[in-house]
């Protein structure tokens, strides 16, 4: 069976053998990261862990659940267009979606969508882009439908178990982003890699997106709700 | 199934970074203050809080600085999302039921004060007097409802 196959793909030498490992230096870059950024410059904030750590959080772990999507698409550069679609809406709707509620939860329903919108339309352009304009056309309506959802149920469950919320919806999008992983392994079972690359795109982006999210969360505007 | 020894030290790292800034996490995390339940003594504020034309009404709306408020609501003049209501100057959050209707807080400074429902829908002011009974000229900047919430109440998004 296929799944098992990518099971075993995980510990052998093609792309979804790194998947772990893209997974760990985001992981490790974002924190790093983090944890610097909070000794030199928010260690003394009053509230700054129990307002924003645990969205932090969990920000960083969804940063770090994309990464291994977008090394896989990297690898392969060009596919179906259908397969593009896919790529691009679930990479655009999950990102947006994931930043746009950590965002919304601490910074109001406005600012939370710009930030979730802003995020997923890149994201899910930035690898739609992989298979013409069927896939930028997914990831650009994916990322900015994700974004809006995001922050609005943020602000909708604000009240009634939003923390709870936060970790359920974490897991539903682990869980979609492990089937487009393996979408992204039947897809491409019996091709070859075309694209090598180290973990520089990973580093980046884990990098950008844990700085974008700590500043808009700390520093940037906030809704009413939230002043 | 076999796991090569490098993703087997990936996943350990992975779980190690995730145990370990969680724990952090929590152990430095505190809820937004629930305040209704904990005992006082002294003096209360008592306040009904209720929804007329779309506002939240609090009679009366003027309290003490410094002494308990506790705001009782009328749940069958609250409709929708009206029931989940937050005091941001004062970190009061709570979503009201049929057996808990009631919010307390001590209110530590004075100006005049918003109250919305969750959703930033459903709004109203309170003035927090000086502890000399005299009113400050603080006023908490005004809310910009996003409402989609008609004068009826219910909002847009199930509300």
């Amino acid at each position: 069976m296929a799944l098992n196959e990518f099971v075993k793909e995980l510990n052998g030498e093609r792309i979804e053998g790194e998947i772990i490992k893209t997974l760990m230096v985001s992981l490790i870059t974002s924190f790093l990261t983090l944890f610097l950024i909070y000794y030199i410059k928010l260690r003394d904030m009053n509230n700054f862990i129990s307002d924003y750590g645990f969205f932090l959080f969990f920000a960083v772990l969804s940063y770090a659940l994309i990464m291994p999507s977008i090394r896989q698409v990297r690898a392969f550069k060009q596919f179906p267009c259908m397969t593009g679609m896919m790529i691009g809406m679930t990479i655009g709707m999950v990102s947006g979606f994931l930043a746009g509620f950590y965002i919304g939860s601490t910074n109001g329903m406005f600012w939370g969508s710009v930030f979730g919108m802003s995020v997923g339309i890149f994201l899910g352009y930035f690898n739609g882009r992989c298979c013409g304009i069927m896939g930028i056309m997914e990831g650009l309506m994916a990322g900015f439908m994700g974004g809006l959802m995001g922050a609005m149920t943020a602000i909708m469950m604000y009240n009634d178990n939003l923390k709870l919320a936060g970790v359920i919806i974490f897991v539903i999008c682990s869980v979609i982003l492990l089937g487009l992983n393996y979408m992204l392994y039947k897809e491409t079972k019996f091709e070859e890699r075309i694209h090598y690359e180290d973990q520089f795109i990973t580093i980046v982006l884990s990098f950008l997106l844990t700085v974008l999210s700590i500043w808009f969360m700390v520093f940037g505007p906030k809704g009413v709700l939230f002043q | 199934m076999k796991i090569k020894k490098s993703n087997l030290l990936y996943l350990v790292g992975i779980l190690l970074i995730i145990l370990l800034a969680g724990s952090f996490v929590i152990s430095k995390s505190e809820n937004l203050s629930n305040v209704s339940g904990t005992v006082y003594n002294g003096d209360v504020q008592i306040v009904k809080l209720s929804v007329q034309n779309g506002n939240y009404v609090l009679e009366p709306s003027e309290f003490k600085e410094g002494v308990l408020v506790r705001i009782e609501a009328d749940l069958s003049n609250m409709p929708g999302c009206s029931r989940s209501v937050v005091i941001p100057s004062f970190k009061v959050s709570k979503t009201f039921s049929s057996n808990n209707n009631i919010i307390e807080f001590i209110p530590d400074k004075a100006g005049t004060f918003n109250i919305v429902c969750s959703m930033n829908m459903y709004s109203g002011k309170f003035t927090v007097l000086e502890k000399n009974g005299t009113k400050s000229d603080y006023v908490e900047q005004k809310i910009n409802s996003g409402s989609s919430c008609g004068a009826g109440g219910g909002c847009g998004c199930g509300g």
